[in-house]
């Protein structure tokens, strides 16, 4: 397994809202399906895990603090963030966004 | 019957056309010497030159300005037709998930692409200071819209309570956009 997610090939170019009754590729299912694995994979293994979010049609709200909210609480904000790279090319201004919903989760804890 | 208006530019133009036409009809008032001093044509020549020199800078400079605003305006182009199309369907409350991302994508990258030429070209301070304020705004509202749940429809269901302040937002961000565009064209 690699430590590496690229969403818009390994889950969708169209990602959703938050929930999985809010339709196809959310927030949860992104979390529970690829996020959480990989995350404890790329723990076990002791390499970071590399999130690319280029190439997809754009980011809901939502999307990216139900499935980075949901890491932060489940892992804890210090350690995800340390074990995270996050490339954001063509909107930089996400990686903030994504930090703050990591430790939103443990501020809010 | 048209009115007419008569400016002091009209009137000043008219007093040196009289004057240059009642010099000019007598030219006995002009002298010609038949020599030529080294420092005349020097000068002449110098000043030829710098003519040529300054005109050149000049062209070159305006149209190296104009290629760089015309660059800004075109990341910005797109967003503004997108926020002119979109904007009667937010206010119907009807706008697709799709639809909102692709928007805020499309205004995020516009406004930070803007903000970074207008750093990398000089004096343009006031461009990059209302290109980030801009991209502040439309994350703002972003967080606002898609922060919420959709409908079967993929419709996003924006609290009847937030929807006013949401028309509001997106109203003063297409506004702004275009206030960016007149800032780029004129700085």
């Amino acid at each position: 397994m690699e430590n590496f997610i690229k969403v818009a090939t390994d889950f969708s170019m169209y990602p959703g809202a938050r929930y999985k009754t809010d339709g196809k590729f959310s927030g949860e299912e992104f979390f529970e399906k690829i996020l959480v694995v990989k995350f404890e994979y790329a723990l076990t293994s002791g390499e970071k895990l590399t999130i690319d979010l280029d190439g997809t049609c754009g980011y809901a709200t939502s999307f990216l603090s139900e499935a980075f909210y949901k890491l932060g609480l489940k892992f804890g904000a210090a350690k995800v963030w340390d074990n995270l790279i996050i490339i954001s090319l063509e909107e930089p201004y996400l990686i903030d966004e994504i930090k703050e919903y990591i430790f939103d989760a443990e501020n809010n804890n | 019957m048209p009115k007419i208006i008569i400016k002091w530019r009209d009137i000043l133009l008219l007093c040196i056309g009289f004057i240059l036409g009642t010099i000019s009809s007598n030219w006995s008032y002009f002298t010609f010497s038949k020599e030529i001093s080294i420092s005349d044509i020097f000068t002449a020549v110098l000043g030829g030159y710098l003519g040529l020199y300054i005109a050149g800078k000049l062209t070159s400079q305006t149209s190296s300005e104009r290629l760089e605003k015309d660059l800004m305006i075109q990341e910005l182009t797109p967003l503004s037709i997108s926020l002119s199309r979109l904007y009667p369907i937010f206010e119907a409350n009807a706008v697709s998930m799709t639809d909102a991302i692709q928007l805020f994508k499309l205004a995020g990258q516009a406004f930070s692409h803007v903000s970074t030429l207008a750093t990398m070209c000089d004096g343009k301070q006031k461009v990059t200071n209302l290109a980030d304020s801009l991209l502040t705004e439309s994350r703002t509202l972003n967080n606002m819209v898609t922060n919420n749940n959709i409908n079967a429809n993929a419709v996003i269901q924006i609290p009847l309570n937030q929807l006013p302040l949401v028309k509001t937002k997106l109203k003063n961000l297409r506004e702004n956009t275009i206030r960016l565009i007149i800032a780029i064209n004129r700085n």
